[in-house]
């Protein structure tokens, strides 16, 4: 196992190619929010005649549409993510056109929850979420699992307290 | 039954809690006694079926007042509760951000008063000791804090008062607001929810507006009757500011600040100044021009019981001149009127403008082309409607412009500051030890003119005190500050152990 250390670098860098893979299986996904909304309607118009029922095609090609734009924005997606983990701090930049930049010193972190749901597990990938005291600071995503964990360690290292750690007959 | 050692509440709370659930159930109830009232000797279940209701909300008082206990030992506070299903909460005093005595009006009544503590976990008040008698609660508080009683009557410093409301500032507060709004919504609430008198106004109201008598009413009619408006709600928050700010006082002792305050219910907090996060000064256009400003913290306790939107007030007013001294009891290295304030670049004009800007002129345009092809209703000529359209395009141009014109930003190496708004200006300070994170954010629009967004993220848990937010700084120099104020928090891994 590699010391949890070598997660550190100054240089940003990008996350595990298999995230793209990922976001793909969830782009399937993203139509779901739109097609509640259009297809309950919709579908009640219809059945009731008062508007042809071709009209659901419609919003299924929008479904369509949607999961086509989703998967074609997935490399500028993964290009615009980048993270960076120094001795001080964690950083995530992200966003295609709604461009954000997330910075935690490392010393107000209070947890850090690793998640993967199944689809990510079953490829070996995990998530980051950092919280800091009032909620959640940034959430790092496609990282190998491996690595989530090294990098959670390191994270971690620095809550200790900083004085003299207790000894075992002090208390 | 509790166990021998911890503290029991004031035998009233029965009484209270009671109550209280009858007062959860009051709309329940009065749509039984209407129905009671229709069905008058038919004979029915609905009165049974509430005294046993109310049998029941009497004996659940009744076990959840004989399982209750509290006790501060070992620098942290215990409550037990409950018989079948049984908790035990420790806080430590630690992390105690706030305690609020707060005195209902039925409590004050029975001579109660009610504790309520809160730490930064910002899910509400995390323990409430309701109905003890005063020396109890305020010996409770004397624990938690260790800011003395008010009422204690010997031994006892003479207060430092920092500030107190008068009936003018009072006054002032109230006239400055107005509350127009809270009573159209309240009528709103009323003809919504309450009860089975909203078909009679619905009538009335559709009665009054086919009627050719109201409807054909000259326009100084209802510019009066607007007026009529204006100036009820004008009463209303000069008298809702006195009932909720009576007898306003700040006080500071032992290193912590207490407030009190309240005509019916009254509340006295607690606010240890290290814990405030955020503190805002806000000035409306009269307030600004009489001199005026109300001050506001925010603290990571909890933002539910706040009084104003959210926020914990400070002043409900005072003198623009008095800001200095103020502040410095929260935040003493801050001084307000020496704040490096720059201004924001004037491009962001154009950038915030640019929808309206591409919105407006071809609004414009459409109506000029159609002016042929679609009736207009005899109110509304082309030509007006081009008018009102180009009216309120210089509007939001102008508004626009001051916006950008007055917004400030200041960075002291120690205090982050902001200051916006045209008729109402806001201006927030942030102690650097309070920046939990930094986010940086650019939209697309902002990217063509090299503006950028930083928001600095605190542990305030309620949604208007949580970021002070520098909004279109020019690229660089937001770049810039964010890696300043990184630089500055990074040094100072030791602010962690102290607490929020």
């Amino acid at each position: 196992m590699s010391h949890p250390g070598s997660v550190v670098s100054p240089a940003w860098r990008s996350l595990d190619p298999r995230v793209k893979k990922l976001w793909a299986g969830n782009s399937l996904l993203a139509p779901v929010p739109f097609l509640i909304f259009a297809l309950i309607p919709l579908g009640v118009l219809t059945s009731r005649g008062r508007i042809p029922s071709w009209s659901i095609l419609i919003a299924v090609g929008v479904a369509l549409l949607i999961i086509v734009t989703t998967l074609l924005l997935i490399n500028a997606r993964y290009a615009s993510y980048s993270m960076r983990i120094t001795d001080d701090d964690v950083a995530v930049r992200s966003g295609i056109l709604w461009r954000s930049k997330r910075y935690v010193p490392r010393h107000r972190i209070q947890h850090v929850d690793i998640h993967a749901g199944p689809f990510a597990r079953s490829i070996g990938l995990a998530e980051i979420h950092v919280y800091v005291a009032g909620g959640t600071a940034m959430t790092i995503p496609g990282l190998a699992e491996l690595e989530a964990e090294n990098i959670r360690q390191h994270l971690l290292r620095a809550i200790a307290p900083l004085d003299a750690p207790p000894t075992l007959t002090s208390s | 039954m509790i166990e021998p050692g911890y503290n029991r509440v004031h035998p009233n709370t029965i009484l209270l809690s009671a109550v209280a659930v009858i007062r959860q159930m009051i709309w329940v109830l009065l749509v039984a006694v209407i129905q009671m009232v229709q069905n008058r000797g038919r004979g029915d279940f609905t009165e049974l079926l509430f005294a046993g209701m109310g049998g029941i909300a009497v004996v659940i008082a009744v076990i959840q007042y004989f399982s209750y206990g509290y006790v501060v030992r070992n620098r942290t506070l215990e409550i037990r509760s409950g018989i079948l299903s049984r908790n035990l909460r420790t806080i430590p005093i630690d992390r105690v951000q706030n305690v609020n005595i707060s005195r209902p009006f039925l409590h004050r009544l029975l001579g109660l008063v009610e504790v309520q503590v809160e730490t930064a976990s910002g899910a509400g008040v995390e323990a409430k000791i309701s109905a003890l008698k005063e020396e109890d609660a305020e010996r409770l508080k004397e624990e938690l804090t260790g800011v003395a009683a008010r009422s204690e009557v010997f031994a006892r410093e003479r207060p430092d008062v920092a500030y107190q409301a008068s009936f003018k500032e009072l006054m002032i507060a109230g006239a400055t607001e107005n509350r127009v709004f809270t009573i159209v919504g309240g009528i709103f609430a009323l003809t919504q929810f309450g009860g089975l008198d909203d078909e009679i106004i619905v009538d009335f109201v559709k009665k009054a507006m086919d009627s050719p008598e109201l409807t054909h009413l000259p326009w100084h009619v209802w510019a009066l009757l607007g007026l009529g408006l204006l100036m009820l709600g004008w009463i209303v928050s000069i008298v809702m500011t006195l009932v909720q700010y009576w007898d306003f006082e700040v006080i500071r002792e032992k290193g912590k600040l207490k407030r009190s305050f309240g005509m019916f219910n009254q509340i006295e907090n607690v606010l240890p100044p290290g814990r405030v996060q955020i503190m805002r000064q806000s000035q409306s256009f009269v307030q600004r021009w009489l001199g005026y400003g109300k001050l506001y913290v925010e603290t990571a306790g909890s933002f539910e019981l706040k009084e104003h939107a959210g926020r914990s007030v400070f002043t409900p007013i005072a003198l623009r001149s008095e800001a200095p001294r103020l502040t410095h009891l929260v935040m003493p290295s801050l001084e307000v009127n020496d704040l490096p304030w720059q201004p924001i670049p004037q491009r962001a004009v154009v950038s915030r403008m640019l929808f309206s800007l591409l919105f407006f002129p071809a609004l414009i345009l459409t109506a000029w082309f159609l002016r042929g092809a679609i009736p207009f209703p005899n109110w509304l000529t082309p030509l007006g409607l081009i008018g009102t359209l180009a009216g309120l395009f210089s509007l939001i141009a102008m508004e626009t412009y001051l916006a950008v014109r007055k917004a400030r930003v200041a960075w002291t190496g120690h205090h982050l500051a902001s200051r916006v708004g045209v008729f109402t200006v806001v201006e927030e300070y942030l102690p650097l030890q309070k920046v939990q994170s930094v986010l940086w954010s650019q939209t697309p629009r902002q990217r063509r003119f090299r503006l950028a967004t930083l928001n600095f993220v605190t542990a305030a848990p309620s949604p208007s005190g949580k970021f002070l937010t520098m909004a279109d700084l020019d690229q660089a120099e937001a770049e810039r500050i964010m890696e300043e104020v990184h630089a500055a928090v990074r040094e100072h891994a030791d602010w962690s152990s102290q607490g929020f």
